[in-house]
């Protein structure tokens, strides 16, 4: 019988849905992190306009996947009783939120709409984004190899 | 696991608090600040302020309805001039007394760039009401009222299908129509009630696709020589681009005979309702200046509009006040910027203005300018709706304004928001409501005309002769002894000797 905990994939366990459309605002808003570097060191609003669909499309999809993970967590108790499902969940509502404040600095007109603002909101969202990454994998190898003796 | 909590909880907190403080940013609304100190020569400042959530509050347009007027003080009285018009924008009074009424709106397709321009969208079309199927604009209208009684008998729509039109000027039987595009001239004799004529193009002037500011006010200079239009910033702080600017935020001087035209004063981000004061013959305008910098920013103006002069935007307002948001910084440019000469308080919108040239009005109003003030949206506690009346006294503002036209706001609906001010050829007021769908009528109480129908256009006698057909135009002295507008200049190139325009900016 296929045993969840005994699988590594299984410590992000989520509708497949989730599954497939998760590392699209993670995507996203790195990218929109890199558009504010380019904006701040040329000025060329092309990184700025860009960078504000980026947020826009990242929070449009990281809504959805947040909505299936919580979905997943209130209704798959086996998904629940694991740490880096709800972990992974509440660092996106984490990204989100920062996702969202960032979306309104960027939509102020000319260079205060990145300048400081934007920008440290966006490296704000990719810490966040890899501390919770970093955070979920660790708790997948701590849990892989506890698991694996037993197996 | 409790160190990952621990790490979570932290981060949670700190997101909560970012927010926590944007709302907080959010509090000052501008209701409890006094306008007043904003309205004359020296308007008081505050620091701007940047809050994430812009204030934003549109009165919705509900109309008028049988019988309902604005409000006029005891001594004038209002009558609906004309009504079921499509957005009349503004009014011109030919010499034979004949009411030229444009009705516009504003030219559509302008790109979509940033998430924000859809809900700006959304957001202007409540603003004005036009949300249900529309009547037809983009036309001018000519009102006859061929006894003087201060009622219209006669109503012609004379153009039809033009691309957003503002401003009108009217000489030697030519018809100067200011689209949004180009100044078009038809071949127009005072009273003819049609016009068949193509028009020819006497100049270009800078639209799409952007045309972020699209209204273009025309007047024609007292000696008859030049017309000058306004042409509005192409962003509210060139987030559309500095090389979209060229050209723009300033008021053109144009000849009438050539189509030659020239920037004869900049940094102007919205200027409109151009006039010649009848008494100096200086030029003067009211501007819209920018938005952003929290409700009680940046006021907008009544200035005298004077030769080669630079009065800031986008680097700076009220002469050196530097605006942060223009990358990169000019303070060479910023240097040269002016101060204008009557600020109206921040939002009101002003885009109409007229002397009472040829006016029958209360001896009050002999001498000052009145102001059609479109109304703030993004500002909590609303500001303008109405028309005032700025004193004069040696040509120049002098003392407070006055509510003249009033009551568009009932609450958080308006039934009307006026736009542009002239002298009709009875010598009362009139005011074109664009939301209201109607050109009021305000004269004096005791229903005094004035002996003959004064034109908009005054057109001083002994002009400058204009050079007959057929022979070259005199060439312009004074052209080659001005400093180009800043936005003609590559602007977003900086100074030599300043680190060279690869240098990345510097940290606010």
């Amino acid at each position: 019988m296929r045993d969840p905990t005994s699988n590594a994939m299984a410590a992000v366990a989520r509708h497949p849905l989730a599954s497939a459309f998760a590392s699209f605002p993670t995507a996203c808003f790195i990218l929109a992190l890199l558009n504010d570097i380019a904006y701040w060191r040329t000025a060329n609003l092309q990184w700025q306009n860009f960078a504000e669909w980026l947020l826009f499309a990242g929070l449009v999809v990281g809504g959805f996947v947040l909505l299936l993970e919580v979905v997943g967590l209130l209704f798959r108790s086996r998904v629940r009783a694991q740490g880096p499902g709800w972990l992974h969940t509440a660092g996106l509502l984490v990204v989100l939120v920062l996702g969202f404040i960032n979306s309104l600095v960027h939509a102020r007109d000319g260079w205060t709409a990145v300048v400081p603002q934007g920008l440290i909101l966006s490296v704000a969202m990719v810490v966040v984004i890899m501390i919770t990454g970093w955070l979920g994998h660790a708790s997948v190898v701590r849990r892989s190899a506890k698991v694996v003796p037993h197996g | 696991m409790a160190k990952c909590t621990r790490t979570l909880r932290i981060a949670a907190q700190s997101g909560c608090c970012l927010l926590v403080l944007a709302l907080a940013g959010c509090g000052d609304d501008g209701s409890d600040f006094d306008t007043s100190q904003q309205i004359g020569p020296n308007p008081v400042l505050p620091e701007p302020s940047g809050p994430l959530v812009q204030d934003l509050k549109v009165a919705t347009v509900i109309g008028w309805r049988d019988g309902e007027t604005p409000k006029v003080p005891a001594n004038l009285r209002i009558t609906a001039y004309a009504k079921d018009l499509a957005n009349p924008r503004t009014v011109h009074t030919l010499p034979n007394g004949d009411v030229l009424v444009v009705q516009a709106r504003g030219p559509s397709g302008e790109p979509k760039v940033r998430p924000k321009d859809i809900i700006r969208g959304w957001i202007m079309s409540i603003a004005h009401g036009d949300t249900g199927p529309q009547k037809p604009s983009n036309i001018v209208t000519l009102l006859r009222d061929s006894n003087r009684d201060g009622q219209v008998d006669e109503r012609h729509d004379i153009l039809t299908d033009l691309h957003s039109p503002f401003g009108l000027a009217w000489a030697d039987d030519t018809l100067y129509v200011a689209a949004t595009d180009a100044i078009l001239a038809y071949p127009y004799a005072l009273g003819a009630t049609a016009i068949t004529a193509q028009p020819h193009i006497l100049t270009p002037l800078p639209g799409g696709p952007i045309n972020h500011h699209w209204t273009k006010d025309l007047a024609l200079s007292p000696d008859g020589r030049f017309l000058y239009a306004s042409v509005g910033s192409n962003s509210n702080i060139t987030e559309n681009g500095l090389e979209a600017e060229k050209g723009r935020a300033a008021i053109w001087q144009v000849d009438r005979q050539t189509g030659a035209a020239r920037v004869f004063a900049s940094g102007l981000r919205n200027p409109n309702g151009l006039m010649f004061n009848p008494q100096t013959g200086v030029l003067w305008a009211v501007i819209n200046e920018r938005d952003e910098l929290g409700p009680n920013l940046v006021p907008d103006y009544l200035t005298s509009v004077q030769e080669g002069a630079f009065y800031g935007w986008p680097w700076s307002y009220y002469g050196n006040h530097v605006d942060v948001r223009v990358q990169p910084p000019r303070p060479d440019i910023v240097e040269r910027a002016i101060a204008p000469d009557y600020a109206l308080s921040s939002h009101v919108a002003a885009l109409g203005m007229t002397f009472p040239t040829g006016a029958a009005l209360p001896p009050e109003y002999a001498n000052g300018a009145f102001i059609g003030e479109h109304g703030s949206w993004n500002r909590k506690a609303y500001n303008g709706y109405k028309v005032i009346y700025v004193p004069f006294e040696n040509g120049r503002p002098s003392g407070k304004p006055q509510d003249v036209v009033t009551g568009f706001i009932i609450g958080d609906d308006t039934q009307g928001r006026p736009v542009g001010v002239g002298i009709d050829g009875t010598g009362a007021l009139l005011v074109a409501d664009d939301a209201g769908n109607t050109v009021w009528r305000v004269a004096a109480a005791d229903g005094r005309v004035s002996p003959t129908p004064v034109g908009t256009d005054q057109v001083a006698p002994g002009r400058a002769g204009l050079v007959p057909a057929g022979q070259p135009p005199a060439p312009s002295t004074r052209r080659t002894s001005l400093t180009p507008s800043p936005t003609e200049v590559a602007p977003a190139v900086l100074p030599p000797g300043s680190g060279g325009s690869q240098s990345p900016p510097p940290w606010p």
